[in-house]
């Protein structure tokens, strides 16, 4: 019962635990799938952003270009003006700058070529355009190149068409090319020109504790324009939190939690319904079984206490037709004249013996059917064996059987009821006697004897001894061989001697007649009072 | 009381005896058997006699004994006496021709009426039995005169209906009353009465 209800409850903690994981798994796959698809979408539009912005670097310098007319530095007036147009309008372009690329006769090359500001805004702000060089000199007309500044910015720049040697230089603050409320607080944003960063913003989380094992969503595109050597990349680093929040989780825990509880508490009340019903239905089949068998004993009781009365009945029935018949033909002697004392007197003497035996008929039927408690106390067996003797030597002698007894010496003690022990024992000579009645040289012998602890007592006689087939089932209620028999003697015999922790065996002598042995536990030394 | 005996058959020895020894105070000549064997090879048909017996003995019951005293053509009147006073053992015994059906312990006063009725009946019997002797001595023309004589006709009438002489028919009574040892008329009437029926 214990057990089951812990597997119960052990089942209910697995299940619950696993729904919760569940949970979790499902609200991590699917957060990491929403902020990734956010991510994915926010990159494409800050690449969009970008990228129209830088696209707009590229018509700056073209009509840059356009304005400065090749190398008039006349109208240096009216480019300086359109530059600071541009960089008043435009704050990420924080320099603008017209130079002159000056060579030999020779052609260009990166060494020998000298580049030189003509006109720059604003002024003072001293670039260091030496990198720019190679990169310009191979540079055709028309196409943008771009070098990576200091702090953040990048250079770019345009030859005017030849046969000018002038170029246009721009130099763009990337930080400025996203408005701060364009930048996503949750992202690292990265720029990288030619594969080095220019520009490295970490998320505002960055800090947050991480799920080591999910990767962070990542999204990285090239800049349309700028000749695309800039590239956007974001990174989306996801806290723990954001993953998994923690509340939501606690919530479907207790609310699962509970749910299971109420599933197994019902379950358990139905199981515990079921089980107790079925105890019921137990309980009751055994009551039912347990009356029918009451009814049974019962039956069989008051059937063999049916049997035995007609037993009885015709067993007493004879002692009384005998007593009845001669009491009248006694009374009938006395009313004469001339009165036979002598034949009177013999006539109720034997009435007498008649009306013992009769007596003696209910008496076993009194023990039998009262089922007295047995009053049981320390006496010699020698005893009570001589009683019985006593008491049917008489009886054996008128039927022609001699009855033998040896005894063993004293102390000869065991704790029985006095009564019983000579119920048995009258039982098993009356049987013996039966036995032997038609067997010339009639013969019961009658010994006791101690053996290791326990006393024999023998009743044998030379009668015919007992068929193969009835000796197992002579102690069986009523198993009987004679015509008029009930069949109970011996068990109750049996039944007796039992209750006195004592038993009693049957055989065949080799030869002729039968032995029945009763045996009974030889009281202790304390026990002989 | 009669002349007759009573063979009395019981198992229980003690039984027999009380029995035997009322019955001797009546005066009834009593002889006892402990079991139906013995009897059976004892009885003598010279001998009849009541018989009175248990229904329930080892071996052989009462109704046993019976049924066998009657194979061997013997049907004095039997008393069965019984322990176990059922119904159905009792029907059973007066199917089987029982003469009375007594229950132990026995009254001595009905014990002694039953064996006077069966006594009566054994009489009866035995002269129904003297009678067909008697009457089968008689040829058939004698039992024919007989029966006429005894049916109240005189000889002239028998001797008319016949178409024989008177005087043939007086010879033919005088045989008739030599056979039968007797020359009344109404003692013809008896033996012819006792000698019909059943056997």
């Amino acid at each position: 019962m214990k057990r089951s209800i812990l597997k119960y409850w052990l089942v209910g903690f697995g299940l619950w635990l696993g729904a919760v994981l569940a949970f979790a798994a499902y609200t991590v796959e699917t957060t990491q799938q929403h902020l990734s698809d956010e991510l994915e979408a926010t990159g494409r539009t800050l690449q969009r952003l970008i990228s129209q912005r830088v696209a707009q670097h590229d018509a700056h310098m073209t009509s840059l270009i356009a304005v400065t007319g090749g190398e008039d530095p006349a109208r240096s007036g009216a480019v300086r003006q359109v530059m600071e147009s541009i960089t008043r309008f435009y704050p990420r372009i924080v320099w603008i700058a017209l130079v002159s690329l000056e060579t030999g006769d020779t052609p260009a090359t990166s060494r020998n070529t000298i580049i030189k500001p003509l006109l720059e805004v604003p002024e003072g702000e001293n670039q260091d355009l030496s990198p720019l060089v190679e990169k310009i000199v191979r540079q055709r007309p028309g196409k943008i190149s771009i070098y990576q500044g200091r702090n953040g910015r990048y250079l770019l720049a345009k030859r005017a068409p030849a046969p000018s040697s002038t170029a246009v230089v721009l130099a763009i603050d990337a930080r400025l090319l996203l408005e701060p409320e364009e930048r996503p607080a949750w992202a690292r944003l990265r720029l990288i020109l030619d594969g080095q960063a220019l520009l490295d913003m970490p998320a505002a989380n960055a800090k947050d504790a991480r799920l080591p094992f999910i990767a962070e969503p990542h999204f990285e595109s090239v800049i349309d324009g700028e000749s695309r050597h800039l590239s956007l990349g974001l990174n989306r680093p996801v806290s723990f939190a954001a993953l998994l929040p923690l509340q939501q989780l606690a919530s479907f825990a207790a609310v699962s939690g509970m749910v299971l509880f109420v599933v197994i508490f019902a379950l358990r009340q139905r199981a515990a319904a079921v089980q107790s019903r079925r105890t019921t239905l137990e309980a009751e089949a055994r009551a039912l079984l347990q009356e029918r068998e009451t009814l049974l004993a019962h039956a069989s009781r008051v059937n063999a206490m049916g049997e035995m009365a007609s037993g009885i009945a015709h067993e007493l029935t004879q002692p009384l037709t005998a007593i009845l018949s001669r009491s009248q033909a006694a009374l009938r002697l006395a009313v004469t004249d001339n009165p036979d004392i002598q034949a009177i007197s013999q006539a109720l003497e034997i009435n007498v013996r008649e009306a013992k035996r009769a007596g003696e008929m209910l008496k076993r039927m009194r023990d039998y059917a009262s089922n007295r408690t047995p009053k049981p106390v320390t006496s010699s067996i020698n005893a009570i064996v001589a009683e019985i003797v006593a008491l049917t030597t008489a009886d054996l002698q008128q039927r022609g059987i001699t009855l033998k007894c040896s005894l063993a010496p004293e102390p000869v003690k065991a704790f029985v009821d006095v009564i019983e022990l000579e119920q048995v024992l009258h039982n098993l000579i009356r049987n013996a006697a039966d036995a032997v009645e038609a067997t010339r040289a009639a013969l019961i012998r009658i010994e006791t004897e101690v053996v290791n602890g326990d006393i024999k007592i023998v009743v044998r006689d030379n009668g015919a001894g007992i068929a193969p087939d009835a000796l197992p089932k002579l102690f069986h209620p009523f198993f009987t061989t004679k015509p008029d028999g009930m069949g109970l003697g011996l068990s109750l015999c049996a039944t007796l001697v039992e209750r006195i922790d004592g038993r009693i065996e049957a055989a065949n002598i080799e030869g002729s007649g039968a032995s029945f042995t009763v045996f009974v536990p030889e009281a202790q030394p304390q026990e002989m009072a | 009381m009669s002349q007759h005996r009573v063979y009395l058959i019981d198992d229980d020895e003690a039984v027999r005896e009380a029995i035997a020894f009322l019955l001797v105070t009546y005066g009834v000549n009593v002889e006892t058997f402990g079991d139906p064997r013995t009897f059976l090879a004892h009885i003598n048909e010279e001998k009849p006699g009541c018989i009175l017996v248990d229904l329930r003995m080892p071996l052989v019951s009462g109704l046993q004994l019976r049924a066998q005293l009657i194979g061997r053509g013997i049907d004095w009147p039997t008393i069965m006496i019984t322990g176990h006073g059922d119904v159905v053992a009792c029907r059973r015994a007066f199917k089987a021709g029982i003469q009375d059906f007594l229950t132990k312990p026995v009254d001595g006063e009905v014990l002694i009426e039953a064996l006077q009725q069966a006594f009566g009946n054994l009489d009866a019997l035995l002269e129904k039995r003297q009678a067909r002797l008697q009457l089968a001595r008689l040829t058939e023309r004698e039992r024919e005169v007989l029966d006429m004589v005894a049916g109240g006709w005189a000889s002239r009438e028998i001797a008319a209906a016949f178409g024989v002489s008177v005087r043939t028919i007086d010879a033919h009574r005088a045989k008739i009353a030599e056979k039968l040892d007797t020359t009344s008329v109404a003692e013809f009437v008896r033996l012819t009465l006792a000698g019909k029926g059943v056997p």
